[in-house]
């Protein structure tokens, strides 16, 4: 469970990213948050792994105070909490299962990931995690040679193989072609189903978010505007989130599904 | 059972074992003494349990378990005695919580327990050799901890798909090979004298190092202490022990000196400490001051300040008024480093540093303009010595050095174009190996933070700044003339050029896969090994052909100024101004850099 109790977020700038965000997030659940660019949305899913530190109220994570923990508690919380990124962020130049296999490096001591002697049972789930986003046959290609929507799938099975609670995936499809990112959003779509894994994605436009997400957090400028059922959501709170009217391309793709 | 309670049993066995030995050493004494014999041996016998007793407890104490643990049951002594053996459910109450000091630290302190209670108790050699086998104990007791604790976490149900691909070969790792080979060459150094050269290294280095990995993110007042209780405790090895233990002169002079300046150093550190708590800062000023102190002594004996006290300077009674000199040469580049914390202008201790270092060269190559004037009227003459090359000589039926020689003892010295391949090689390995850590930390993306930056970058550049040649004349006055010399010399030549290659290397690489390791709740260097390392192996390899290029050329400068290996038949010859075997030298050299160079040319393109 992940609560967040009127956190704030003020980058050493001094400008205020988040302020006075309050959620609770239930185990098991998909949350799809939107927002315009610099709403906000990679803070708020950064606070909850600690990348970003909140600098008021608080954030907890399974009952762990996130603020103020010490790199210790961190990399425990972090161990749990899978994370996906809009880049994919792959090692290039080496092979898939080596990618695959960084998501059992807080589960492995440390000679053996230093020395790249991983324990079998490790390779095993990390192959495992390959096979459950279809990628497994490609496991000895070096990552550089796959498509884009290849390896964001092994991006996903990196943040599978650390046996996560949390999955966070900051804007997954922003790179990649419409056709992708459906698959790529279905893959997590059923991950999240299958294995109960609590699941935030940050998404920019809501026509993605109408199709694979019940619950929809809105951010606008650091404030959460909406939260609640996507089916709920009315031309009054789209401008809400969007500061402009709900026009047929936003809720084309939502449609056609 | 967690590692560390497996670990922590171990040891508390090791120290039973230690208090078995002593008293049987204190029992065999006694008898022989009763017996009239010399109780020399079991004498050794008690040292060895003493030895494993403190070393024991040295590790009992830093592996005592964390808060969690203790704060339940194991308060008294007592419980802490009995704790190895409790029953397993306490360790689990504690998991996560035992290990409060990191592997590395136990490691590297055991080694140090090991290094100075051999040291002290028997002898030198058994100091390092305790060092060695107590270090390497530990490493191996923590790896096959951790291999015995793993537990298998996959679903036996599991059904692979048929999609999954063979497992290829498992690439074989160039690590336990380069292991083996460096271990070779570390035993075969052990066997010889090389170790004085680091003494100083490890009890300096090695103290700042685990002081700064415990104070994991500031260096606080107790550090503090404990960096200067090192310090107080090495001026006293250097000026005490040292003295009645050393025969080499010259490495025990340059380390006393170093020793000596250590107080000073921290203290230095203290004030720039008040000042401004960077620890960067200050442990730069320790490290650098020190330095200073391990430079001056081979500096001034080139200066001959030192000549007419050679005859007592043996007995280490006293060293005169030189002492004076050494002190003002110590002080004033002290002097600068302070001055530098202090403003933060780092350009003053490297300004210092490199005048210091030029007048030193220049003074020890007798390189001064007027020289160089009036010794350029001979060239001519030599020329015309030179023709033809002697071949006869060179390849003939002079040192056999053009044999390969396969006999790891007498003939090494025998051949000395074998001992400029050799230093190159070994060198090479261990520099560009000790750049690794070196260049990471250097780097602002992979350096565990800002002042772990700082300090490394300082080190890098203050070691890079210093020319090869230098380094040759360091070594060659610290631990005598000869190709021990110019490996050691080599070693920090090839290290600096690779940790600042790989260093602007690593600033170059894609730091996203870095943030992404870190967000599965990785450490340190297990993220940078998998997320840094691939990126930039092949230039590293790249690197290293290039630098054992450089380093066969330049351990055949080397040799000149008394490095051993070819150089040295060169700089033999040129004496007697037996300038056609010179010449002749000079052609067979070229003819095999050049071919060693085509072949490592070759393979470097065909890597990046
Ligand atoms: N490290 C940082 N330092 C200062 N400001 C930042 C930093 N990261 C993000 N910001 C600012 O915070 C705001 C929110 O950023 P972000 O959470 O990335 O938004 P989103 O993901 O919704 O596009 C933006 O205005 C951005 O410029
Ligand atoms: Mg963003």
């Amino acid at each position: 469970m992940i609560e967040f109790e009127n956190a704030d977020v003020t980058y050493p700038g001094g400008f205020k990213a988040l302020s006075n965000v309050s959620l609770k997030i239930n185990k098991g659940e998909l949350v799809v948050i939107v927002g315009l660019s610099g709403a906000g949305k990679s803070t708020l899913l950064r606070a909850i792994n600690g990348f970003v530190p909140i600098t008021a109220g608080s954030v907890k994570v399974n009952g762990t105070e996130v603020r103020g923990a010490s790199q210790a508690t961190l990399r425990e919380l972090r161990g749990g909490i899978g994370m996906i990124f809009q880049t994919f962020n792959l090692v290039y130049r080496t092979s898939v299962i080596n990618n695959a296999l960084m998501g059992r490096l807080s589960k492995v001591p440390r000679w053996r990931s230093m020395l790249g002697v991983w324990p079998a049972a490790d390779r095993e789930i990390a192959l495992q995690s390959l096979e459950r986003v279809e990628i497994v046959e490609k496991a000895y290609i070096r990552a550089s040679n796959l498509s884009g929507g290849q390896q964001q799938r092994v991006g996903i099975a990196r943040a599978l193989a650390q046996q996560p609670q949390i999955l966070l995936a900051d804007e997954p499809v922003a790179s990649l072609d419409p056709v992708t990112s459906h698959t790529v959003m279905r893959d997590l779509r059923r991950i999240n189903r299958d294995l109960g894994i609590t699941t935030i994605i940050n998404l920019h436009f809501l026509d993605l978010a109408r199709s694979y997400g019940r619950r929809l957090i809105g951010l606008r400028d650091g404030e959460l505007v909406y939260d609640g059922d996507i089916a709920d959501v009315d031309d009054e709170t789209f401008r809400g989130i969007y500061g402009r009217a709900v026009t047929p391309d936003d809720l084309k793709e939502g449609a056609e599904l | 059972m967690s590692e560390t309670a497996k670990l922590y049993r171990f040891f508390f066995v090791l120290f039973l074992i230690g208090v078995v030995i002593v008293v049987a050493g204190i029992f065999g004494s006694i008898t022989s003494a009763l017996a009239e014999r010399r109780g020399h041996l079991r004498r050794k016998w008690f040292w060895l349990g003493a030895f494993f007793w403190i070393f024991a407890i040295a590790a009992l104490l830093i592996m005592k378990p964390g808060p969690a643990a203790q704060t339940r049951r194991h308060r008294g002594f007592q419980e802490w005695i009995r704790h190895p053996f409790e029953r397993e459910h306490v360790w689990a109450e504690a998991a996560g919580t035992t290990s409060r000091v990191p592997k590395t630290v136990s490691v590297i302190t055991v080694a140090v327990v090991g290094f100075v209670t051999g040291w002290l108790l028997i002898d030198p050699v058994w100091g390092w050799t305790l060092a060695i086998l107590g270090g390497a104990g530990a490493t191996v007791i923590l790896m096959i901890a951790s291999v015995v604790g793993e537990r298998v976490v996959v679903d036996p149900d599991y059904q692979p798909s048929e999609r999954r691909p063979p497992t290829p070969r498992r690439s074989v790792t160039l690590l336990p090979s380069l292991g083996i080979v460096l271990a070779g060459f570390g035993l075969g150094g052990l066997a010889g004298d090389l170790l004085w050269g680091i003494v100083w290294g490890v009890i300096g280095g090695g103290a700042t190092v685990a002081a700064l990995i415990v104070a994991k993110e500031k260096v606080d007042y107790l550090d503090m202490g404990i960096l200067l209780a090192g310090a107080v405790a090495s001026t006293v090895l250097t000026t005490l022990v040292l003295p009645g233990t050393f025969e080499a002169l010259s490495a025990n002079l340059s380390l006393r000196m170093a020793g000596a300046w250590i107080p000073a150093g921290v203290a230095a550190a203290f004030v720039l400490w008040r000042k401004s708590p960077s620890p960067a800062k200050a442990l730069t000023m320790v490290l650098g001051w020190t330095g200073a102190g391990l430079l001056a002594l081979p500096a001034i004996v080139s200066w001959d300040v030192l000549k007419p006290l050679e005859s007592t300077i043996g007995d280490s009674s006293g060293l005169g008024y030189s002492y004076l000199f050494i002190g003002v040469t110590v002080g004033i580049m002290g002097g600068a480093f302070l001055l530098s914390g202090l403003t933060g202008l780092n350009v003053v201790a490297t300004v210092s540093t490199l005048a210091f270092m030029s007048l030193y060269a220049g003074a020890q190559v007798g390189f001064t303009i007027p020289g160089l004037i009036s010794n350029f009227s001979n060239a001519g003459e030599i020329g015309k010595l030179m023709w033809p090359p002697d071949f006869d000589w060179a390849i003939g039926t002079g040192q056999w050095w053009w044999l390969p020689s396969w006999d790891f003892g007498s003939e090494l010295r025998a051949n000395p174009l074998m001992e400029t391949f050799r230093i190159a090689i070994v060198a090479c390995l261990i520099g560009v190996t000790l750049a690794i850590p070196l260049a990471l930390r250097a780097s602002k993306i992979t350096a565990i933070r800002g002042s772990d930056y700082w300090l490394n970058k300082g080190i890098m550049n203050v070691i890079r700044t210093i020319p090869d040649l230098f380094w040759a004349m360091i070594f060659a006055t610290s631990v005598g003339i000869g190709p021990f010399a110019g490996t050691l010399a080599l070693i920090f030549f090839s290290m600096a050029i690779m940790a600042k290659l790989l260093s602007e290397t690593v600033d170059a690489v894609d730091p996203r896969p870095i943030e992404a390791a870190r967000a599965t709740g990785s450490h340190h260097w297990p993220a940078i090994r998998t997320s840094v390392w691939p990126q930039v192996l092949p230039n590293y390899v790249a690197y290293a052909l290039y630098i054992f290029e450089i380093n066969i050329r330049a351990s055949v400068v080397l040799g000149i100024v008394g490095a051993g290996g070819i150089g040295r038949v060169l700089e033999a010859q040129r004496s007697f101004f037996k300038f056609d075997r010179v010449l002749a030298i000079v052609l067979v050299i070229f003819v095999i850099v050049f071919l060693i160079e085509q072949v490592s040319v070759a393979l470097r393109r065909r890597l990046v």
